[in-house]
């Protein structure tokens, strides 16, 4: 098989026993069926199901007396904003912190 | 037991077996030898069991109570699976250095958190790093040599702080006794921590793990990820419990590796930031000191062993079966690697802490620990780092090795004896996570009546963790996710592999400029003066005209012709 930038080669340090990349069994069979998440129907149904979960969660605060240790958790459904507000800014900024952070992959290994 | 055999004795005879014996015979002691030592421990008597007096001191070599023997029970669990994880090895040198490492090591975790004075405490807490460096160099690459000695040098400085704090304690209290020390303004005691704080990568000292544990073999991680940190945690517990500085030390831990995590590519590196994540939760209890706040550290300790190995195991099959490691290499493996996939989820969902997985069951016990206290900030911190973790190794993990972009490659499953140790893993999860009581929760060090399953628990947890990864959808939709990169991210080991040699290459450079000069200088001197010596009393000059032998005899000459001359006159 072919190297290119999608399937580079093993790099040096590649794990010893892994088997030979020339191995062409490595690679998908052009004739392959298509995986349960190749089909963009099934990730969509995942993804309803999910969200139809997100409402319920939501609409169970409801139902649910919550007990409350935090003055903020009284607020509407603070779990739910808090953990998507913290890993919206989780990943906003550690994208950001890339900008002074990241070096290339042999960084170390060159003087 | 009939006689006291010490905990680590079991693992160290298993290790030199392990390195005398081949095939067969060294597999049946790799799985026998952890259930031996798992078997001695019960029924084992609290209290102190041998004593040597040593120079003037009185040596504990094993004590045993309820925490260490929580921590007993887990390291010979954990080497059970990691013996049965790497059970394929063939039986060549490179096999026979990891498995007699690992069972080294195994044995050199139990007796640091069996010795009974600070002093065995030291010798065991070297042995750890002695024997587990192998793991490392047993990959074979110049890179894990490197990191390996990097690890070996920062972790024997670790022992030497610890056997410095040690002493100083011992000649200030004349006590060697591991008990609780707390920051009591002494100069040892900051440098105990010191010591302890490098093994538990706190903030700033963490970089070894993130340094060296990714460098490991594929079934030498899992060994590193259980032992080395979890002494450190047990040893603080012991020692520094309730002191507040490790409260936010703690929070410190559980929030800055996160944003790491999310842009780091090697998958096991992820996992390295993830475990520092993990290990400040258990510090912040620690520091917090109440009874179900130590419990829930200790707790969290041991599902993290659980959960943490299942992951690297997960991630040390992959790295087996295409010899890649990175996201941005991988993609779509669950078409091939099935189980594997299911044991990554299961170890995801238990380090996200959903319920019914072993997370929830102790990390609950200390972010509820931390609210109780009214650590309201610190609480929020973990909260956030709570919602984080699921982030990047609930979701990212799983999805860019097993999903995500398909790579195209095509693998088998793993060997079996991996795909048993992963199975054992899943199933503790889940029945740590789904029976709390009637397991984990039953060997904790204190009595404290707890339940994790209550409703606005279980509302709370799942709202938090399912909207983040609401926002993992929205952030991938949108494209605002950073994507895997080829890359290396700075941190703090930039100080000692980068700026370090630059600063000694340029102050060398600048006193090997001010020797020479120097040296020229000196040398042009000694030259000026021998130069006008030479040119005094050189053959031609003024003060040698005489040959200096002849003139020497003439005025001896001259002397002894005045004395004869007096002695003739008088």
């Amino acid at each position: 098989m072919s190297h290119d930038a999608e399937h580079p080669p093993l790099e040096a340090g590649g794990y010893p026993e892994a088997p030979p990349i020339s191995d062409r069994s490595w690679m998908k069979d052009p004739d392959e069926p298509p995986g349960l998440w190749d089909n963009p129907k099934n990730v969509d149904r995942l993804l309803y199901g999910f969200y139809a979960s997100l409402v319920i969660l939501v609409l169970l605060e409801f139902v649910i007396h919550r007990h409350v240790y935090h003055p903020w958790e009284s607020f509407f459904g603070f779990h739910a904003w808090y953990g998507f507000g913290a890993c919206w800014i989780l990943v906003v900024i550690a994208k950001q912190m890339r900008r002074f952070l990241m070096r290339g992959e042999d960084y170390y290994d060159v003087d | 037991m009939w006689i006291d055999v010490p905990p680590f004795l079991l693992l160290f005879v298993g290790g030199l077996l392990a390195f005398a014996t081949r095939g067969v015979v060294r597999k049946a002691i790799l799985l026998i030898v952890p259930v031996l030592g798992g078997l001695n421990l019960i029924g084992m008597e609290h209290g102190v069991h041998m004593q040597w007096d040593v120079a003037g001191y009185t040596l504990t070599v094993f004590e045993v109570d309820r925490m260490s023997l929580l921590f007993g029970y887990l390291f010979h669990l954990a080497t059970f699976i990691g013996n049965m994880f790497a059970l394929h090895l063939e039986d060549d040198d490179r096999a026979t250095m990891q498995h007699t490492s690992a069972m080294l090591y195994a044995g050199s975790a139990l007796g640091a958190v069996f010795a009974g004075d600070l002093i065995v405490l030291f010798v065991f807490w070297e042995l750890l790093a002695l024997t587990s460096v192998f793991l490392i160099w047993a990959r074979g690459t110049e890179r894990s040599y490197r990191a390996g000695f990097r690890y070996l040098v920062i972790h024997v400085l670790s022992g030497v702080l610890l056997l410095s704090a040690t002493l100083m304690r011992a000649y200030e209290t004349g006590s060697i006794d591991i008990d609780q020390i707390g920051l009591n303004g002494s100069v040892y005691s900051w440098i105990l921590l010191l010591a302890f704080g490098i093994k538990a990568a706190f903030p700033f000292l963490h970089n070894w793990l993130t340094d060296a544990y990714p460098e490991g073999t594929a079934t030498g991680t899992v060994f590193l990820s259980a032992f080395t940190t979890k002494v450190a945690v047990y040893a603080l517990a012991r020692t520094f419990a309730g002191e507040d500085l490790l409260i936010y030390i703690g929070a410190a831990m559980t929030a800055f590796p996160i944003f790491y995590a999310v842009i780091e590519n090697d998958l096991r590196r992820v996992l390295g930031y993830s475990m520092i994540n993990q290990i400040g939760f258990m510090i912040c209890g620690i520091g917090i000191g109440t009874g179900m706040a130590i419990n829930g550290a200790v707790a969290h300790a041991f599902n993290d062993v659980i959960f943490k190995g299942l992951l690297f195991m997960s991630m040390g099959a992959v790295l087996h079966q295409t010899g890649r490691i990175n996201g941005s290499d991988l993609g779509g493996l669950y078409k091939s690697m099935p189980f594997t996939t299911g044991a990554c989820i299961v170890g995801a969902s238990s380090i996200s802490a959903f319920p019914l997985f072993s997370g929830f069951v102790s990390k609950s016990m200390v972010m509820s620990a931390a609210i109780y206290e009214g650590h309201e900030i610190v609480w929020l911190v973990l909260l956030f780092a709570a919602a984080g973790v699921f982030h990047h190794a609930g979701i990212k993990i799983p999805f860019f090795a097993f999903y995500g972009h398909d790579s195209g490659i095509r693998t088998t499953e793993a060997p079996k004896n991996m795909l048993i140790a992963m199975g054992i893993g899943m199933v503790l999860n889940i029945v740590i996570g789904t029976f709390p009581q009637q397991t984990l929760y039953a060997i904790l060090p204190f009595d404290y009546d707890y339940s994790p399953y209550d409703a606005t628990h279980i509302l709370t947890q799942t709202q938090l963790l399912f909207f983040g990864a609401m926002a993992f959808v929205g952030l991938q939709k949108t494209g605002i996710y950073p994507p895997e990169l080829r890359s290396t991210n700075i941190d703090v080991e930039w100080g000692y592999r980068k700026l370090g040699p630059w600063v000694v290459r340029t102050v060398g450079g600048a006193a090997l400029a001010l020797d020479n000069y120097v040296r020229a200088s000196v040398m042009a001197l000694v030259h000026g003066v021998l130069g006008a010596l030479g040119r005094a009393h050189g053959q031609v000059g003024p003060l040698a005209r005489s040959w200096p032998a002849g003139s020497m005899v003439f005025w001896v000459a001259i002397s002894l012709a005045a004395y004869l001359l007096f002695y003739l006159v008088r």
